[in-house]
């Protein structure tokens, strides 16, 4: 069976040679070649997707008003009582505030696809299941990193008026910062490949960050099977592994946590848009 | 081109598709006709590589559409039935878009973009929304789509549902056109449309294939017959015993219309009835007051397959 398949694809092949597409598919670097060529176009089209609707600036224009406003209270606190305004809390303004901006950003973009149809027309492309979704996430993560950018303002202020800022320990906290919102983006693409009604997704991946949230402050004071719960509660909230990038240390263990909680997510994600082939 | 053997899709507690097997040529334009679910986009979205069959062998250019998914895809153009388009996109950038996701050279994007353009007539709307463009131009640019890689296979999903008689003969003159070079599926439950497209027809019927042949054979066959509806004044036995014993009529059906009696004479066979039935109205001197003859619908054409089959 499987020879006589083969031989019929090899005696189909040269009536395609004059396909340009079949004809340059074969060697493994042009297949790679062609994987990364996809994901370019597939995250411009998505990244353009946010700022053709009015989704970027709807989320951007409270955000930037509000982390605004409080910046100019802490900075005039901390200029009032000679002390220095601490860049890093302000930083962590945001990991909580990304609780709120992932699932809005990450709701709509397997959710609509699929309420629309274009979901049918993207996998009957000649594009894989990993390519979408990546395509996808490295878009919502880039638009999250363009939202993080207007922060630099803020940097070059303290600096204007004489505050010294640390900026390797202000990278590490927008590295941290990135990391863990990174995480709330790809457990809001597994909900959003889910369902195909944004609200439903939206909502649902952020009770389920409200729970990774809430995880963190469960303190069973047990020693059951001889293991301090504390511990463990603590190091499965997500929190907890940020607070490193917050004092300015890189720490593998956290970098592994949040990549595996990504990889995880992500893995998750193309298994449910694979779903429609054995479903 | 194609080759289908025992397909047979099962969705949770539903087969949707049960043991179809059929092949299509080079060339063709094959009609895929049926009611409502029985299974026509089903077949198209295994085929277009959407899901692949529950069980059978399904090749598209000799390539599996399990083993070579992608291969496939890339000979492959799919219009589904609801035509989904980004709205939010121009329509040369949308083309420009999945002309590139489908491995169209930088190269060769303008000329195949230009080309499709102008076969679908699109010219005009190039620079608008898409969401902002009516039924029809969204149709055309759907097909432009399918188009746009040139593939060897357009698997067309109800093309002209939902379209005015004028942009329906527009999408019908595009298949035909595509036909010399591509092979087409093409699905509807329109018997005249299949009747001016396809070259080929495959009838499908609660996810079975109840009859597949050239649109000839076709013609000759299943489509062969009608029935005419005539008024005449005359005694209604003798009327009636008269019209059946005419050739090939299968069934005659009066009622009262004031002076006159209804009659409706279901007949196979290729001959056109009108004049026997006036020549025995005339030899009889009943009057008569119409004759009318009446195609074949795709209801009478499923009846007559179906019952055949049964």
């Amino acid at each position: 069976m499987e020879a006589s398949s083969s031989a019929a694809a090899v005696a189909a092949a040269p009536a395609f040679a004059s396909n340009p597409a079949r004809a340059r598919a074969g060697t493994f670097g042009s297949v790679v070649g062609s994987f990364f060529r996809q994901l370019l176009t597939l995250t411009w089209r998505e990244l353009t997707a946010y700022f053709f609707s009015p989704m970027a600036y709807v989320i951007l224009t409270p955000l930037l008003l509000f982390t605004g406003y409080i910046f100019f209270i802490s900075f005039r606190e901390a200029s009032q009582q000679a002390g220095a305004l601490e860049m890093r809390h302000f930083i962590s303004l945001f990991n909580f505030l990304g609780m709120f901006v992932a699932p809005l950003l990450t709701m709509r973009l397997l959710a609509e696809e699929k309420k629309s149809g274009t979901f049918e027309m993207l996998v009957t492309a000649p594009v894989s299941d990993v390519g979408i979704v990546l395509s996808k996430y490295i878009a919502s993560v880039l638009l999250w990193i363009f939202f993080l950018l207007p922060g630099a303002v803020y940097v070059w202020i303290l600096k204007k008026f004489g505050a010294n800022p640390e900026y390797g320990s202000i990278l590490c906290n927008y590295v941290g910062l990135i990391l863990l919102v990174g995480v709330f983006l790809a457990e809001g693409i597994l909900f959003s490949a889910f369902t195909g009604n944004q609200i439903v997704a939206g909502i649902s991946s952020f009770i389920a960050l409200f729970l990774l949230y809430l995880v963190g402050y469960v303190k069973p004071n047990s020693n059951w099977a001889g293991v301090d719960w504390n511990e463990v509660f603590k190091f499965m909230s997500l929190f907890n592994h940020y607070q490193n990038f917050e004092k300015g240390v890189y720490d593998t263990r956290d970098i592994v946590y949040f990549a595996s909680l990504i990889v995880f997510f992500l893995f998750l994600a193309v298994k449910v848009v694979e779903s429609r082939r054995w479903r | 081109m194609i080759a289908v053997e025992h397909l047979v899709k099962r969705f949770a507690g539903v087969t949707a598709v049960n043991d179809i097997s059929f092949t299509v040529e080079k060339g063709e334009i094959l009609g895929f006709l049926g009611p409502n679910g029985a299974g026509k986009t089903t077949t198209m979205r295994v085929l277009a590589c959407f899901f692949p069959p529950s069980s059978g062998r399904v090749s598209v250019g000799g390539l599996d559409v399990i083993h070579h998914s992608m291969d496939v895809r890339r000979i492959v153009g799919y219009m589904p039935e609801s035509v989904p388009l980004y709205p939010d996109m121009r329509v040369d950038e949308y083309l420009r878009y999945r002309a590139r996701l489908k491995g169209v050279t930088w190269k060769d994007q303008k000329r195949r973009i230009d080309e499709v353009l102008s076969r679908c007539d699109l010219h005009d709307v190039r620079r608008r929304i898409v969401g902002q463009l009516s039924k029809g131009f969204r149709q055309r640019v759907g097909l432009a789509e399918s188009m746009v890689n040139d593939p060897a296979l357009l698997i067309l999903d109800e093309p002209t549902i939902g379209l005015d008689p004028n942009q329906i003969r527009h999408v019908r003159d595009v298949v035909k056109d595509l036909g010399h070079d591509h092979t087409v599926i093409l699905s509807t439950h329109i018997l005249p449309e299949v009747e001016m497209t396809c070259s080929r027809v495959v009838v499908i019927h609660r996810g079975r294939i109840a009859a597949a042949d050239s649109m000839e054979n076709f013609r000759r066959g299943a489509m062969a017959g009608g029935r005419i509806r005539a008024e005449i004044r005359g005694p209604a036995g003798a009327v009636r015993e008269a019209l059946a014993a005419l050739p090939d009529v299968s069934a005659v059906r009066a009622e009262p219309n004031g002076d006159y009696q209804s009659y409706v004479i279901e007949y196979k066979g290729g001959q056109d009835l009108r004049e026997p039935v006036f020549a025995a109205a005339a030899r009889n001197q009943w009057g008569l007051r119409e004759l009318r003859f009446e195609k074949k619908t795709l209801e009478d054409v499923f009846v007559s397959i179906t019952a055949r089959e049964e």
